[in-house]
């Protein structure tokens, strides 16, 4: 057994920069923090639109909102790995490039802000009508309910979705692999899986545990921060 | 300063078939720095009243005149102006739980665009009217249902606004903070002179607080008038509702007679009432009611129990002859038949 370890702690993968465990570690991170920027940027407005429309007087508008949702639900219902394929041409036509990590981040970000969307749009609906009614009477416009309503009342479950999106681009980032990005489901699956090395895969599915655990972890203490609502103890 | 002109909302039928009446044709006109009390049972419209009279909801027909603007003409910028002469108070308080008291307070001068410093020095006021001294960095979790509804009411008066409007503000409250809150809601119309609408279906509340009163009834106005007037009117629909009769004790041997004396000239107390059964040399007793001062004046509605002299109950003449003397002195009586 010890043995064993021994052996499997010698790998080079474990030991050397280009390309090993390390700096796959890196791409992973990166990629996901890359998408995650920028499914946040899209996403908040996007799942503030859908909010904001549902419902709306003016018909058009109301299919404005209609149009979107049926987007994001046909994006929503592909399968990742199916949508990473399916978006080669429009990813080489943005960054020049069929493959590599910023080829993959495009279509992360294609599948992640859809997904997020619809979580923050969940949240705002969790806001108590009579809340955003009350700063309507004081007066408010609408980009000001918005600003001082609608995001900061939402706002520790908006960090709650924002976690348990960014835990699901981690996952959709080992299929990344497909256009050669890199990161740890690569590794995995290359050197792991198809190299016959059971310690890169022990390895990675551990490092991967951990990140996972770290994200959970901040994402609950900082909507903890922000969560002034009374709590059952 | 609140003028109700022919309103009414009338809500498509969400199945399609008849639309549903919220309001009615509502005349009413509210006279400024008076605390005037709306009461209707749940579904008689008083909610879609308040969304009318705030431009929340466009009125089917009628005008909403508050403070010489008609509400619900406006739109846009020049709707969301007339929205601050209006200060709101809920039931819920509807405050932000991502902001501290003091924030919840300075909200309406935050959309109105007063500076921070002025915002502060307002703040640092309303807290001390209202008395919630020590409380104003908590956020609501961390208060008592009475101070949240002390934020509220100190919220609705920030941008010192010509009407403050309350929607049920003390029906999710105890006894207690209840009467706290009326008070306060009482001492403010004295000290600042505002308009204040209670809109509310607890009755205390109306006798408590209020100048004048509104029976809403399926979106029309059946009494409307001072509290003094309506409370003492006996034939009116509000008078039992404001001074209720408790429940009679049974197994009394005497003939009972329920008596509203709110509007006699005579009878103005119910001793008056016992001397009057006396003079016909009968004994009368006094076996339930509710007697109370409103504006200096008791009102009352009480049920006597009639007998002669040797314990029986009077007769059948005699209680021909008191109820007709009743009658004349304009005081509503009527036997009770068990």
């Amino acid at each position: 057994m010890i043995e064993l370890l021994q052996e499997w702690a010698q790998n080079p993968l474990f030991t050397r920069w280009d390309d090993g465990l390390w700096q796959n570690t890196l791409v992973t991170l990166y990629m996901t923090a890359v998408t995650m920027a920028l499914t946040v940027l899209l996403g908040l407005p996007l799942g503030i639109a859908l909010f904001e429309t549902d419902g709306a007087k003016s018909p058009l508008v109301r299919t404005l909102n209609q149009v979107a949702g049926f987007i994001v639900n046909v994006l929503r219902s592909f399968p990742f790995f199916i949508l990473i394929i399916a978006l080669i041409p429009v990813t080489s036509l943005i960054t020049g490039r069929s493959t590599g990590p910023n080829a993959a981040m495009i279509a992360l970000t294609i599948a992640a802000v859809p997904f997020a969307a619809r979580l923050f749009e969940l949240n705002l609906r969790e806001i108590p009508a009579g809340k955003i009614e009350a700063v309507q009477m004081m007066g408010a416009s609408r980009w000001q309910v918005i600003r001082q309503v609608l995001v900061p009342e939402a706002l520790p479950g908006i960090i709650g979705s924002i976690t348990t999106t960014t835990i699901a681009v981690i996952g959709y980032t080992a299929m990344a692999g497909s256009v050669n990005a890199g990161g740890l489901g690569q590794l995995a699956y290359n050197r792991g899986y198809t190299g016959y090395q059971t310690e890169i895969i022990i390895a990675t599915v551990i490092l991967l545990v951990i990140i996972v655990i770290l994200v959970q972890l901040i994402g609950s203490r900082l909507a903890g921060a922000v969560d002034h609502r009374a709590r059952a103890v | 300063m609140i003028t109700l002109d022919g309103l009414t909302k009338v809500f498509p039928a969400p199945g399609g078939g008849d639309p549903v009446v919220a309001l009615g044709g509502i005349d009413l006109h509210l006279d400024p720095g008076r605390v005037h009390g709306i009461v209707g049972r749940s579904g008689a419209g008083k909610s879609t009243l308040i969304r009318c009279l705030t431009g929340l909801e466009k009125p089917t027909s009628g005008r909403v005149e508050v403070d010489g603007t008609d509400v619900a003409a406006l739109e846009g910028a020049a709707l969301r102006a007339a929205r601050r002469n209006i200060g709101m108070v809920f039931q819920h308080a509807n405050l932000l739980d991502s902001r501290t008291a003091a924030q919840n307070i300075a909200h309406p001068l935050e959309i109105a665009g007063v500076s921070r410093a002025k915002r502060q020095q307002r703040v640092a006021e309303l807290v001390e009217l209202v008395g919630l001294g020590g409380r104003e960095n908590n956020y609501p979790a961390q208060l008592s249902g009475g101070q949240i509804q002390r934020v509220g009411i100190a919220r609705g008066l920030a941008a010192e606004p010509k009407v403050l409007l309350c929607d049920e503000p003390t029906s999710a409250l105890d006894g207690t903070t209840t009467h706290q809150i009326l008070n306060l809601i009482g001492d403010l119309r004295e000290r600042l002179g505002i308009t204040v609408v209670i809109i509310t279906h607890e009755m205390a509340v109306v006798r408590e607080v209020c100048d004048t009163v509104t029976l809403l009834q399926d979106g029309t106005i059946t009494q409307t008038g001072d509290l003094v007037d309506v409370a003492a009117d006996p034939h009116g629909p509000l008078s039992a509702e404001l001074i209720p009769l408790p429940p009679a004790p049974t197994g009394i041997n005497a003939l009972i007679v329920n008596c509203d004396y709110g509007n006699s000239p005579t009878i103005r107390t119910s001793d008056d009432l016992v001397s009057l059964a006396e003079s016909h040399d009968a004994s009368a007793t006094i076996v339930a009611g509710t007697i109370e001062t409103i504006g200096g004046r008791q009102v009352g509605r009480v049920q006597l129990a009639l007998r002669n002299h040797s314990g029986e109950p009077i007769s059948r003449e005699g209680l021909a002859t008191f109820l007709r003397e009743l009658d004349d002195a304009g005081v509503v009586a009527k036997e009770v038949t068990a």
